[in-house]
């Protein structure tokens, strides 16, 4: 007989393997065989393995005690997945399942020596050993990391897995397939509504699944009245993470799909909570040893996995759980040594024996020999999902569990043991009525009431007249919560933070309420005025790769960008653009605009078409200088401040007709503008009778520099462009390299005589080629965004957002005398009137010259004044092609930005260089004869 | 997530749209002090309870609209088209729900 | 100026890089490819595409659709994109003939029409399980309650804002999906790799 078999009893009626398909995997390494629908944890179990793992601070061995995801001791390794739920996970052929938390082994650990000096690892332990002095801070996280019990991530590079995103909008959400939850699901698909039922196990069932024959009966009703709604969708293995406003409402999918798992985010119509019962741990001396465990444990590894538990059992009840237990563990041929009813008063006081069950005390003294001890002493109402939106549970001491009060939202219901007991009738009758009223209320109508489910009278059992463990993923025993209350954590929020309890991986759905009991012990209050702690999302643990999900990440790209990429541009990321930063040699490119002609793909450049009869209103208003003379066929350059006087964006606006505008702005302002052109149109000049059309993208903008860039349009458009007709700053339609409707006009960021030139962008690539073939003979060539950098700094002209930053406002920017205050209105006019005022004590735009003329400072660097006052930065800073040496521009304050106010620059290793301020921004053609030319 | 039911789109994430301040400041340009201008740019009353306040449907209609929310319980009690009357509802302090 | 034969006959190109074959047509480089899937995605970039735009008041309202409908006039889909705004496509028109019967001069109130057939980028996506490849990333309901035949919004789809148009094909559920030019090939990806659980597979216009 294998070991497998000794465990595995004979075919139930409600179990879920197949014997017919044997599952192989490793457990630490050795062999072990289960059978498909096993968990790995019942797959141990059949095979004789009872220490699952070692506790978290003192190490000692633990075994199952819930044997459902939430079991606190059964967080594995499996392959290179850390902290898997493996008394949830099913087993899959092949798995590598590892012990997590225990070195060198799990039957022999170091660190259980912890246990030894336990008294050192009281609560608040981390609090108050780790602070001093911080220079250690790495040396500690080094050691309590070794000593944490979180497994192995996969390690960097590991290929990762496909985590998936939907939306969903169901009328009715059902948390929980539960005989309640499976018959709220049915009420309200009967009556027309989407559902969405999700259940946290492989299955739908709750606790019928591991019942009697008469359980399995109705669960076989309910399952196939399920499957029969098309309007019911069921997501198993999936788990309501939690609720936010307006019933958002998370959901994790585990399995059962193509991607590892799914996050669905859901607009639910009404929420119906059918969470169920979570049961509770006993606290007595030695109620974490391998062998004592719950009694729906006994009876899901009976039911469920034909797994007996132990052989001879001792049976701790308060309840009819525990009396199931008692006749089902029987029944498996595990001999019931004894029964201790805690309704004729009997207790548990210990559990004896060393790393596994031997024997239990009895309150009475005597002690009987056991490898199994069941409890079976009440349940946790696990409302998470009723305290996010809005409920506060109150204690209801009959029943010595907490039940939901007042549902205040009415798109939120509950039903099943969350509200109270009943029969398996009376559940599903409740969980039916309160689908009906739930999809009812989804259809907007007024909300009735539903008659209520009472709970069950209780015993209120907690703890015993021993010190036990209350959380055994924290290792927090009842003694620290008392130390707790005695050091002035009396509160329940403080308490539960300052010992952990609660605070692992279960969140308090198993520690919770012992937690509170054994603080109301201490501090001698009752239940009402201990308070309780506040259930936040999630309900369930989440991965972060389902958190993240798809990885996806916006980027634009330009009709050009695929010739850039064929000819060695080296791509920089400028917002979600894509573009060519340079294509090699930024300092060649610069220097061919200089003396021969270069061509840039501007296609990230703003553009809005403005029309209609008040355009030059709008850019009155929002350009600081005057716009009311500008003739058809001419541009203007402009400068927008926000309402505080701060430089927002600039550009250069064209008029293209009597009543149409093409305005340009800064690549990455493009949709800030068009949001705050259309917020002064529709919130303050309602009256005004423009529209706003974006362009960015329909139009390909290119930039031809240099002094032979007339010569070069020339020859591939109509558009007559001697100087004396089509002057600087003028525009004009044609075409160009055969394309109609382009529009030119002449401007000049770099300095140089230029035409920007906006195409169709359909044709942006064929006019590209066309300029690039067009001008062999004249050196064309392109370049890229760092050239023009150069170039633009070479001239003096400022970057929005480079040379400015958050609080420039347009004095400081140098850009004073774009700002027309004689303007009826425009936006920042009350802030700049009041700053005109104080402009001698604003920071100015200044260039300046390095003493050394080879030195390039690294923009951002300090100036600074009597040696480490920071009194200005430079903004820009680059090494000239053109004059060969290094060019900057910089913020300096008043009293340093008369020409030849000598500044201190501290560089990046601490050395201090020497610069001078300049008479002019530019330091290229100060005059504008090239551009003008 | 805040579900903002959109005049013109109909009821969409508030994800979709940008906060565009509390309502009923008023940009008086002619008789502002510099400590009034000051006050409109910076300060906010940021009550507890019902608030008029202004959205921009950014990622929908890209039109600016106007609401009344209550800042404890996120309820959006009702939004219109900027400019528009707002519903006879009251901004005491009961909810309607 | 000079000619040459580089700009002899110019080519448009679609934002997205779709597979082949290729032809050109009304000047258009096309893809001209065959899937036989159930569920395909289509590059309709190449359809001429104008956007109207008026101020309040404007007779043209009540000449187009409203705000969320979309409805073909002939060869012409006119969508209701939003308040005062609307779009018009059609294959293989000029602009100007697309918008030659709406009358654009009313008192009082001011419209405009700008030709974006450059600037966007437009695909369809057909088959019966086009919703639920779509709600990978789109937050709006699909359902047909809310959103039947002939329903149009604006939301913002994996970083992207976006036009959906649920433009039926023979009774196959469809959907036009139209966002600015330089989001297109993102987009493209972003939907073709959603679609890899549907066995989504690219479909050339059918001539």
């Amino acid at each position: 007989m294998s070991p497998s078999e000794h465990w595995r009893i004979e075919r139930q009626p409600g179990e879920v393997i197949d014997r017919s398909q044997p599952i192989n995997f490793t457990w630490n390494g050795s062999p072990v065989t289960g059978y498909s629908g096993d968990t790995i944890v019942s797959a141990l179990m059949a095979s004789g393995v009872r220490v699952m793992s070692r506790s978290f601070k003192y190490h000692r061995p633990r075994g199952v005690v819930t044997a459902t995801y939430f079991d606190p001791n059964c967080s594995f390794q499996v392959g290179d997945e850390p902290n898997v739920r493996a008394a949830h996970r099913q087993v899959r052929e092949g798995d590598v399942v590892r012990a997590q938390n225990a070195w060198p082994s799990l039957s022999f650990d170091v660190r259980a020596a912890n246990q030894l000096v336990g008294r050192f690892l009281g609560p608040g332990f981390y609090y108050k050993t780790f602070i001093r002095p911080q220079t250690l801070w790495p040396l500690y996280q080094k050691v309590l990391s070794r000593f944490s019990p979180g497994g192995e991530p996969p390690p960097i590079g590991t290929p990762h897995e496909i985590f998936d995103k939907r939306f969903a909008h169901p009328d009715v959400l059902v948390a929980g397939g539960g005989p309640a939850g499976m018959a709220a699901a049915l009420g309200a698909a009967r009556s027309g509504a989407s559902v969405m039922l999700v259940e946290e196990e492989y299955e739908l069932g709750g606790h019928l699944r591991y019942g009697g024959v008469e359980s399995l009966a109705a669960l076989a009703s309910l399952r196939a009245e399920v499957a029969s709604f098309d309007n019911i969708e069921v997501l198993t293995d999936s788990v309501v993470l939690g609720r936010y406003d307006d019933n958002w409402v998370g959901i994790v999918q585990r399995s059962g799909m193509w991607a590892k798992e799914r996050l669905i985010k859901a607009r639910v119509g009404t929420l119906v909570v059918a969470a169920g019962l979570i049961e509770r741990p006993y606290v007595f001396e030695g109620n974490d040893l391998p062998g004592v465990m719950l009694a729906t444990a006994a009876l899901r590894l009976t039911g469920l996995h034909a797994v007996k538990p132990g052989t001879t059992a001792v049976v701790f009840t308060a309840n009819s759980t525990g009396d199931e237990a008692v006749a089902r563990l029987r029944s498996a041929g595990v001999q019931i040594a004894r029964v201790l009813d805690a309704r004729k008063g009997d207790d548990v006081v210990r559990a004896l024996g060393r790393g596994k069950v031997t024997g239990v005390e009895a309150g009475d003294g005597s002690t009987t020999e056991a490898d199994l001890l069941v409890t079976a002493t009440g349940w946790t109402a696990p409302t998470s999902l009723l305290n996010m939106a809005g409920d506060r549970p109150i204690w209801n001491p009959q029943a010595a569990r907490f039940t939901p009060s007042e549902l205040i939202d009415i798109r939120v219901m509950a039903t099943g043991g969350i509200v109270g007991d009943g029969s398996t009738a009376e559940l599903v009758a409740h969980g039916r009525a309160v689908g009906s009223e739930a999809a009812a209320r989804a259809r907007g109508e007024v909300p009735q009431s539903v008659a209520a489910l009472t709970p069950y009278p209780h015993p209120a059992l907690f703890q015993s007249t021993t010190v036990g463990f209350v959380d055994f993923s924290e290792d927090v025993k009842s003694k620290d919560i008392v130390s707790a209350a005695r050091e002035g954590y009396d509160s329940s929020e403080l308490a539960k933070r300052f010992t952990t309890s609660g605070m692992g991986p279960a969140q308090g759905k198993l520690e919770m309420v012992n937690t509170m009991a054994v603080l109301a012990e201490a501090t001698d209050r009752d239940f009402e005025s201990t308070g309780t702690t506040v259930w936040r999302p999630p309900y369930a643990p989440i991965s972060l790769g389902a958190l993240a999900g798809r990885a996806f990440e916006p980027e634009r790209i330009s009709p050009i960008q695929s010739w850039h990429n064929e000819h060695g541009a080296k791509n920089m990321v400028a917002g979600q653009w894509i573009r060519p930063e340079h294509y090699g040699n930024p300092a060649a490119e610069a220097a061919n605009v200089r003396s021969r002609v270069g061509i840039i793909d501007l296609s990230p450049l703003g553009k809005l078409d403005l029309r209609g009869p008040d355009v030059v209103k709008l850019l009155n208003l929002v350009y600081t200088n005057s716009w009311d003379n500008l003739a058809i066929g001419s541009v203007r350059y402009g400068v927008m401040c926000a309402e505080d006087g701060v430089v927002m964006d600039d550009g250069v606006t064209g008029r293209l007709g009597a009543d149409h505008y093409l305005m340009t702005t800064t690549s990455s302002g493009a949709g800030n503008v068009w949001d705050w052109l259309e917020m002064w149109l529709q919130t303050v000049h309602r009256e005004w009778q423009v529209t706003i059309t974006p362009v960015t993208t329909a139009l390909v903008s290119i930039n031809i520099a240099g002094p032979h860039s007339r010569e070069l349009l020339s020859r591939v458009t109509d558009i007559d462009l001697d100087p004396a007709s089509f002057g600087y700053l003028k525009v004009r339609t044609g075409s160009v390299a055969g394309i109609d409707d382009c529009i030119v006009w002449r401007i000049g960021f770099t300095g140089e005589l230029s035409f920007e030139i906006h195409v169709p962008a359909s044709y942006g690539l064929h006019v590209w080629q066309a300029l690039l073939e067009a001008g062999k003979d004249l050196g064309v060539a392109a370049f890229g965004v760092e050239a023009q950098r150069i170039l633009r700094l070479e001239k003096g002209h400022l970057i929005v957002g480079q040379d400015t930053d958050g609080l420039t406002l347009a004095y400081q920017a140098g850009l004073g005398g774009l700002v027309k205050l004689g303007k009826d209105d425009f936006s920042g006019k009350p802030e700049l009137v009041l700053q005109e005022a104080r402009a001698g004590d604003h920071s100015h735009l200044v260039a300046i010259e390095t003493v050394d003329p080879m030195l390039v400072p690294p923009e951002a660097s300090q100036i600074v004044v009597n040696g480490n006052d920071i009194v200005g930065r430079v903004t820009s800073s680059r090494m000239s092609p053109t004059l060969h040496r290094s060019v900057c521009l910089a913020h300096v304050p008043a009293d340093l930005a008369a020409p030849g106010s000598r500044l201190t620059i501290v560089l990046t290793n601490g050395d201090r260089a020497e610069a001078v301020v300049r008479e002019n921004l530019a330091f290229v053609d100060p005059e504008g004869v090239r551009l003008r030319g | 997530m805040l579900l903002i039911d959109c005049p013109y789109c109909g009821p969409r994430n508030s994800t979709e749209f940008r906060h565009a301040g509390e309502a009923g400041k008023s940009r008086d340009l002619a008789s502002a002090t510099p400590a009034q201008w000051r006050r409109y740019l910076y300060e906010y009353d940021n009550p507890l309870g019902w608030v008029r306040e202004s959205w921009f449907h950014s990622a929908g209609c890209r039109r600016y609209l106007s609401s009344e929310r209550h800042t404890g319980t996120n309820e959006v009690r009702w939004v219109v088209p900027f400019g528009t009357a707002a519903p006879s509802s009251t901004t005491d302090e009961e909810t309607s729900r | 100026m000079a000619e040459s034969s580089l700009w002899a006959m110019p080519i448009a190109r679609s934002p997205i890089d779709f597979d082949g074959p290729h032809q050109v047509v009304d000047g258009w480089e096309v893809s001209t490819r065959t899937s036989d899937s159930a569920l395909t995605i289509a590059d309709e970039s190449h359809l001429t595409k104008v956007v109207i735009r008026v101020t309040d008041g404007h007779s043209l309202a009540g000449a187009l659709p409203p705000t969320g409908r979309a409805v073909r006039v002939a060869a012409t889909l006119q969508v209701g994109s939003g308040p005062n705004e609307w779009y018009l496509f059609a294959a293989g028109e000029t602009p100007d003939s697309l918008v030659a019967e709406l009358e654009f001069e009313c008192v009082g109130a001011f419209a405009s029409w700008v030709d974006i057939t450059h600037g966007r980028a437009l695909m369809r996506i057909t088959g019966v399980d086009a919703p639920r490849l779509l709600a990978s990333h789109c937050a709006v309901n699909l359902a047909d309650s809310v959103t039947p035949n002939g329903s149009a919004f604006r939301t913002s789809i994996a970083g992207v804002n976006a036009d959906f148009i649920r433009d039926d094909r023979e009774g196959v559920l469809s959907y036009l999906v139209h966002c600015e030019r330089s989001s297109g090939q993102y987009l493209f990806g972003v939907l073709v790799d959603a679609g890899v659980e549907y066995r989504i597979d690219p479909v050339g216009i059918a001539r």
